[in-house]
């Protein structure tokens, strides 16, 4: 609660601020779990960048289908759930903010450099991330991914600080014996943190069913519904945005096969023909939402095959599309040779719909949207 | 301890000129633009959302009574966080007409959903606390 003193300056105004619920305990908990929600974002916004980046010892594989999936959706939900935690974390502590003078010594005011070092990059990657999952890009100006890869660094290296500095004060607020509540129907701790977990909830319940398809009725804010979509799927990236559309739909489409066998050009025909095979698999978004959709086509090892490869070699597939980052994609021997990746013809029964990647497009078990490259020009053994 | 201390410090200094480094090697991120982001990142929370937040749960310590200022308070916090995750949606300038499906609900409408769930929890709650304060002492039952 905040008391307006009689003179509001700068050494009183970080005792105007008298709420009894601030304690080193009840930060020290809400830290604990700050901490806990920014390493899963870590580790989840890792593995995705490695499976789009993969440095020489990393290895991804095909299954479970669903990994993924599971590995996003959680990056994205924990981010959204970081918003109310960081706040209250915040606030626990936000009397020092106005701490008068601000700084004892050139250690203390170090101290509280590295604090706001923490408390921009944190802000940074959670205004960053709730921008792009909206896609309003324009406040950013500049590349979202790489800006939000690298300031994961920075986060992180500011919570290592903060722990390494406030360690003994964590220590002792969370083995101290517990101060009994105060009386009456005021805050307690416990009430508190219950606040907190129900925030979360609300937040988490909110936008979750953007992955979660049973709560897409109840996920009023979600930024994806899984049900919307031509034939049943959303679409991220439109063939009039890609600029494909006349070459997409030129008649004189072929598909160029290239491997150690020589180049084939395949018409859709000529595509239709060969062995067609189903498979259920999502289509799931670095933005953090998925759908499930069923896929028919030819199965990419069979092309593979085609071509004279073999199931050790990776596959570079092109896209219609001039230029635009997601234009080529590797596809890793584990994905390449997995019977369930197709080039598929046909999604949910029908013959694709232009902004799903007609003619012909990549899904994979297992993989990141940007990754599943649509409208395809050319499918090459080995790497690009 | 003071070693664990150490190496935590100079850890934390090592990954943060990491990311700053790879910052101003990155060409698809401009440093300014960069800097400005976070700095506004900075001072938006601090001097933006948590002085509202402030500032509107004083007034409900004051104003209110007793019984029903925790639960307003818990809902004037909820109702931050919610509209703070909603607001770009809300704007909406991520929609595009070739992406009907990017952004496809109304969110307003949403947000007075959610919003409206979270009060009548809260008007719920402080009813049961008024209800067990005027109730508690007559029944003898209070501990």
């Amino acid at each position: 609660m905040v008391r307006l003193p009689g003179r509001l300056g700068p050494r009183t105004l970080s005792r105007s601020f008298t709420s009894r619920l601030r304690s080193p305990r009840l930060t020290s908990q809400l830290g604990l779990m700050l901490g806990t929600a920014f390493a899963i974002c870590l580790l989840t916004g890792y593995i995705s960048h490695a499976i789009q980046h993969p440095p020489g010892w990393f290895f991804w594989p095909s299954r479970p289908v669903n990994f993924y999936r599971v590995t996003q959706g959680l990056h994205v939900a924990t981010g959204i759930a970081i918003v109310p935690l960081l706040g209250a974390k915040i606030w626990s502590v936000y009397p020092k903010l106005f701490r008068w003078p601000p700084a004892r010594d050139v250690a203390h005011g170090l101290e509280r450099l590295s604090i706001a070092v923490l408390v921009a990059a944190a802000g940074f990657q959670v205004l960053t991330g709730l921008l792009n999952i909206a896609r309003w890009y324009a406040p950013m100006g500049f590349f979202f991914t790489v800006a939000h890869f690298w300031t994961a660094w920075v986060a992180t290296g500011a919570i290592l600080i903060h722990v390494g500095v406030k360690l003994p004060v964590i220590r002792r607020a969370l083995t101290a014996k517990v101060r009994p509540a105060p009386a009456g129907d005021g805050w307690t701790r416990r009430g508190f943190l219950l606040t907190v977990g129900a925030a979360i909830g609300v937040v988490t319940v909110a936008t979750a069913g953007q992955t979660i398809r049973p709560l897409g009725a109840v996920s009023v804010l979600a930024p994806r519904d899984p049900r919307v979509g031509v034939q049943g799927v959303p679409v991220n990236g439109s063939a009039q945005d890609a600029g494909v559309r006349q070459k997409a739909l030129d008649p004189a489409y072929h598909l160029e096969v290239t491997g150690p066998s020589g180049t084939q050009r395949l018409s859709l025909a000529d595509l239709a023909a060969l062995p067609q095979h189903t498979a259920a698999l999502p289509i799931t978004c670095v933005e953090g939402w998925s759908a499930d959709a069923v896929w028919t086509g030819v199965r990419l090892r069979d092309l593979v095959a085609m071509a004279g490869g073999g199931p050790d070699d990776a596959v570079t597939v092109e896209s219609l599309q001039d230029d635009g980052p997601y234009r080529i994609s590797t596809v890793e021997p584990p994905h390449a040779r997995d019977e369930l990746t197709l080039i598929a013809l046909r999604l949910n029964g029908e013959p694709l719909h232009l902004d799903h990647g007609y003619p012909c497009r990549l899904i994979a078990p297992n993989r990141p949207g940007v990754l599943q490259t649509k409208w395809l020009a050319r499918i090459a053994v080995g790497r690009p | 301890m003071k070693w664990i201390r150490r190496i935590l410090v100079a850890g934390g200094i090592a990954l943060i000129l990491t990311g700053l480094a790879g910052v101003l090697r990155a060409a698809s991120v401009g440093t300014v633009a960069y800097l400005r982001f976070l700095l506004a990142s900075l001072l938006l929370g601090d001097f933006l959302v948590m002085p509202i937040v402030a500032i509107f749960g004083a007034v409900a310590a004051r104003a209110l009574p007793r019984w029903a200022r925790v639960p307003v308070q818990a809902a004037l916090y909820i109702t931050a966080a919610v509209t703070l995750v909603s607001l770009p949606l809300l704007l909406g300038f991520g929609r595009a007409a070739s992406l009907p499906s990017a952004l496809p609900r109304d969110y307003p409408g949403g947000l007075l959903i959610v919003l409206a769930v979270v009060w009548t929890g809260a008007f719920a709650v402080a009813f049961a606390r008024r209800v067990r304060r005027a109730g508690g002492p007559r029944n003898g039952t209070r501990p």
